[in-house]
């Protein structure tokens, strides 16, 4: 077969494929997932594929956030995720002579060391963001750090402008790579929050009785967003637009200022929103798509490869090796393949710690072959009684010659149609596996992510569990309906037996 | 005559699958056991010999000594610079004590490496690890196969008060039937209305429409749809509970009607969501085997006779294909089963599915073990019965598969 005949082959394919409506809607959509497997490994850290349990990226992310467009549609708006520049450096005793109005700021220079930061941020929306993190990097010592935070004034209010000095200071250390960060919503810095609005705004302005404001009643970022009011300490005076100040002091003798940043995680985020660690829900998607294509693949070549070795050999000898085969064939058949994948992927698990999704495939192939063999045995009896099997024989072919060279061409188109509708099998059985408890909980698999979703509890999170459920159906669908096509197409003939 | 060996064959096939799967089961089940109760007896052997250490030297002595008739049975011996002794005659013995003592021998020790060796063995014979592991194997294939497994690992208490893994099955299965069959029950129904009509007009639009939807709704997850439909029903509408299992109140148990009511009321949102997406498959499959029956000439003389359309359709139609639409539906549920009983878990109802994540989280592998024999033997019969149900209600199969 030369290159210009297998060039008319595929243009008779293509020609009578382009016919068949769904034929390329499958492909269409095949397209989109192969782009969707591939976009990841150019674009996005490979990190979050490798560390997805724990990416340290995760950190600056609001939990369980809703995706950003969701904005559109609602009239309480979400905080979209910003990272903010000091509009402000300068030497702590330049930041201290102003303060102390006093004229010769070199002075105080043996007096006060470190660096302060002046962030600005404007707040317009509804629903404050989750978390505030001051990040400071390149820094290889531990520092004493204060953040003093400027709330906007507030018309018709007294005192408005409330100046919330040393709202949260620490000593912090910073990880290996000389990064120090400061989460609002760690303990002791929520604690230290909430105390000073306690104090500042609650008692003068809330009629709540103090004793009930405590970390676990109250979020403090949602006081500080919060109007000054009655009610003010569970948010519900509405939120307070305008902008906001924040003072980070770093209190240590440095060369040079470190780069700050002040990162407001927001309660919204990217396309499809992140999970009660994080953790973006669209880079687990997309990064779902190639270990989804390629688990499928893989089984299905392999269950097509046995079945189709298996089936002819059974089929084209018949007799006592026939009997023999189809017996094991049919015990494995009747057998509820899942039941076994259970017991023996948990066996792995109980062996080696975590389950390694390719070793469910491998447990699935054993009990996934024998249909696929049943079909191709009935396709080789057929063949086998044609004249020109015959005429092989007689001209002195082999047993074997015969069976591979003459039976199975013949069947391999049926059978690659039928590979293509079993392609889907594999995902849903790891996904569903996952559902079960038996997944592998640091690959971000489609599966892993409903499971998470499903583990958590959390059934209003639609944004978690929707997509990689729907990503499921999707491939199951883009199969299908490319099995069918190419049903149509190729070799109708052998169907109806 | 034809038909009598062929059932015969059947059943035998089926009963050397069981035999088979529940070896292979037992093979893995064992191997499993052995690595929980190592763990387990190596607890055991630490509590026991730390109490009795906590308790003073006499205490182990007396401890042997109370024991010294099973350790001379088991032939507890220990080594002690080159000779063996056995253990129960060092400390029954008071001379032979003595002059080890006189020789500087560590009793403690010696009493130790004793009740440990003693107690290893007493655990190893009561989770039954002193045979080897091949009649272990065999052993548990027959205890499997007699449905005497003892008691559960873990205690469960979503299934009540049970003290054998069997009764939890049992009552795991009772709660999975009722679900499914319902629900399945339903969906036949629709699904044999709307096939009747796709196959009358075949080809049109709604032949066309249920056709797609057939090949989507299998290719989505049951338990999926049933978080978005507990989402949109039951956590945004507020119509139905999102727990299909909850013990009805005392008011509602008294009576029969408000019983019923409570739990068609809780059962709802399972049974719509099984029944919209098993609806489409069924369906398509009614419509494939009736347009196969329509084309046969029985159908035409029935209409030539003049019969009205629906007389054809349900009495003649529909009774020909009766036999590949049932066993074609019930062999899809089968194999789409197992997806859709963990639909079990987002539901919170507890049946097998259910079961099946909680023995999995538990790591309690008896129940899993049970779980997997019941299922066995619930695909195999089925799978038979459909078999033999196909045979017996087609004459044409029967005659050409028995001879």
């Amino acid at each position: 077969m030369d290159l210009k005949e297998i060039r008319i082959r595929i243009e008779e394919f293509w020609f009578s494929f382009k016919h068949v409506r769904i034929g390329l809607v499958g492909l269409g959509l095949l397209l989109f997932l192969v782009a969707m497997a591939i976009y990841p490994w150019i674009a996005l850290p490979k990190q979050t594929f490798y560390h997805w349990y724990d990416y340290p990226g995760w950190n600056l992310n609001p939990r369980l956030a809703p995706p950003a467009w969701v904005n559109l549609f609602t009239s309480k708006k979400y905080t979209p995720k910003e990272v903010l520049h000091p509009v402000k450096v300068e030497p702590m005793y330049v930041y201290m002579a102003h303060e102390l109005h006093y004229s010769n700021p070199e002075a105080l220079k043996s007096y006060f060391h470190g660096y302060v930061y002046v962030f600005k941020y404007y707040y317009h929306w509804d629903i404050p963001t989750k978390d505030i993190v001051v990040v400071i990097k390149g820094v290889n010592k531990s520092l004493d750090i204060s953040i003093d935070i400027v709330r906007p004034p507030e018309p018709g209010v007294p005192n408005s402008s409330e100046y919330l000095e040393n709202a949260i200071h620490g000593t912090y250390t910073p990880s290996p790579n000389g990064v120090v960060m400061v989460f609002f919503s760690g303990l002791n810095e929520r604690q230290e929050l909430l105390d000073k609005l306690k104090w500042k705004l609650i008692q003068e302005y809330d009629n709540v009785s103090l004793s009930m404001i405590t970390t676990t009643t109250v979020n403090p970022i949602t006081v500080l967003f919060s109007r000054a009011g009655h009610g003010m300490s569970f948010g519900e005076t509405g939120p307070l637009k305008g902008v906001y100040t924040f003072i980070v002091k770093i209190q240590n003798k440095l060369p040079k200022p470190p780069k700050v940043e002040l990162v407001i995680t927001g309660s919204c985020y990217g396309v499809l929103g992140t999970d009660n660690y994080g953790r973006d829900i669209f880079v687990g998607i997309l990064w779902g798509t190639h270990i989804a294509l390629l688990m499928g693949v893989s089984y299905a070549a392999a269950v097509t490869l046995i079945g189709l070795i298996y089936g002819t050999v059974s089929g084209y000898f018949g007799g006592r090796v026939d009997a023999v085969m189809q017996r094991i064939v049919e015990i494995l058949y009747s057998i509820p393949g899942f039941a076994f994948v259970i017991l023996l992927v948990y066996m792995f698990r109980v062996l080696y710690g975590t389950v390694n999704i390719w070793i469910i495939i491998l447990v699935y192939i054993i009990f996934g072959w024998p249909y696929m063999s049943m079909v191709v045995r009935s396709m080789a009896m057929q063949i086998k009684a044609q004249p020109y099997i015959e005429a092989a024989r007689a001209v002195g072919a082999s047993n074997a010659r015969i069976a591979f060279l003459h039976v199975m061409p013949q069947i391999v188109p049926y059978a690659f149609a039928m590979m293509v509708m079993t392609i889907p099998s594999a995902v849903m059985i790891e996904a569903a596996l996952n559902v079960l408890g038996l997944g592998n909980p640091y690959t971000p698999s489609w599966g892993r992510l409903l499971a998470s979703a499903i583990d958590s509890g959390i059934i209003t999170a639609w944004w978690w569990f929707i997509p990689p459920g729907l990503m499921i159906a999707i491939t199951g669908i883009t199969f299908i309906f490319l099995g069918n096509a190419l049903e149509t197409v190729l070799n109708p003939r052998l169907r109806s037996s | 005559m034809g038909l009598a060996t062929y059932v015969i064959n059947r059943v035998w096939n089926a009963v050397i699958v069981i035999l088979v799967a529940v070896f292979v089961c037992s093979l893995v089940f064992n191997a499993l056991m052995q690595i929980n109760a190592s763990i387990r007896i190596n607890q055991a052997v630490q509590t026991t010999i730390q109490r009795l250490a906590a308790q003073g030297f006499q205490s182990m002595v007396s401890y042997i000594q109370y024991n010294a008739y099973a350790m001379r049975k088991w032939h507890i011996a220990i080594n002690i610079s080159g000779k063996t002794y056995s253990c129960a005659a060092i400390f029954t013995n008071p001379k032979l004590m003595k002059s080890l003592e006189a020789k500087g021998v560590d009793l403690e020790g010696v009493a130790k490496d004793c009740i440990e060796k003693f107690v290893r063995l007493q655990q190893m014979y009561q989770w039954g690890l002193n045979q080897p592991y091949i009649v272990r194997v065999f052993l548990y294939t027959w205890r499997t196969l007699t449905f005497n497994l003892g008691p559960p690992l873990y205690t469960y208490e979503q299934y009540g008060e049970v003290n054998s893994v069997f009764q939890l099955l049992l009552i795991a299965m009772a709660r999975s039937v009722v679900l499914f069959t319902v629900a399945y029950a339903i969906s036949m129904a629709i699904a044999i209305y709307l096939g009747l009509r796709m196959a009358r007009n075949a080809g049109g639009p709604l032949d066309r429409a249920v056709s797609v939807v057939g090949m989507v709704s299998n290719s989505m997850p049951l338990y999926w749809v049933a978080m978005i439909m507990i989402l949109v029903f039951s956590a945004e509408l507020g119509i139905f509970p999102s727990r299909a299992y909850e013990t009805p109140p005392q008011t509602v148990a008294q009576s029969p009607l408000a019983l019923f009511e409570w739990w068609s009321w809780h059962l709802a949102l399972p049974i719509i969501t099984i029944v919209m997406l098993s609806i489409g498959p069924a369906a398509y499959v009614v419509r494939n085997m009736v347009v196969n029956v329509m084309r046969e000439d029985f159908v035409v003389v029935a209409r030539a006779k003049g019969l009205p359309e629906r007389d054809v359709m349900y009495k003649h139609v529909l009774r020909a294909a009766s036999p590949p639409i049932a066993t074609n539906i019930l062999l899809g549920i089968l194999n789409t089963f197992f997806g859709a009983m963990i639909s079990e878990r987002v539901f919170q109802w507890p049946g097998m599915g259910f079961l099946y994540w909680l023995a999995i989280s538990n790591g309690d592998i008896v129940v899993l073990m049970g779980l997997n024999y019941m299922f066995i033997l619930l695909f195999v019969t089925l799978k038979l019965g459909l078999d033999i149900l196909y045979c017996f209600l087609d004459p044409r199969i029967r005659v050409s598969r028995a001879g």
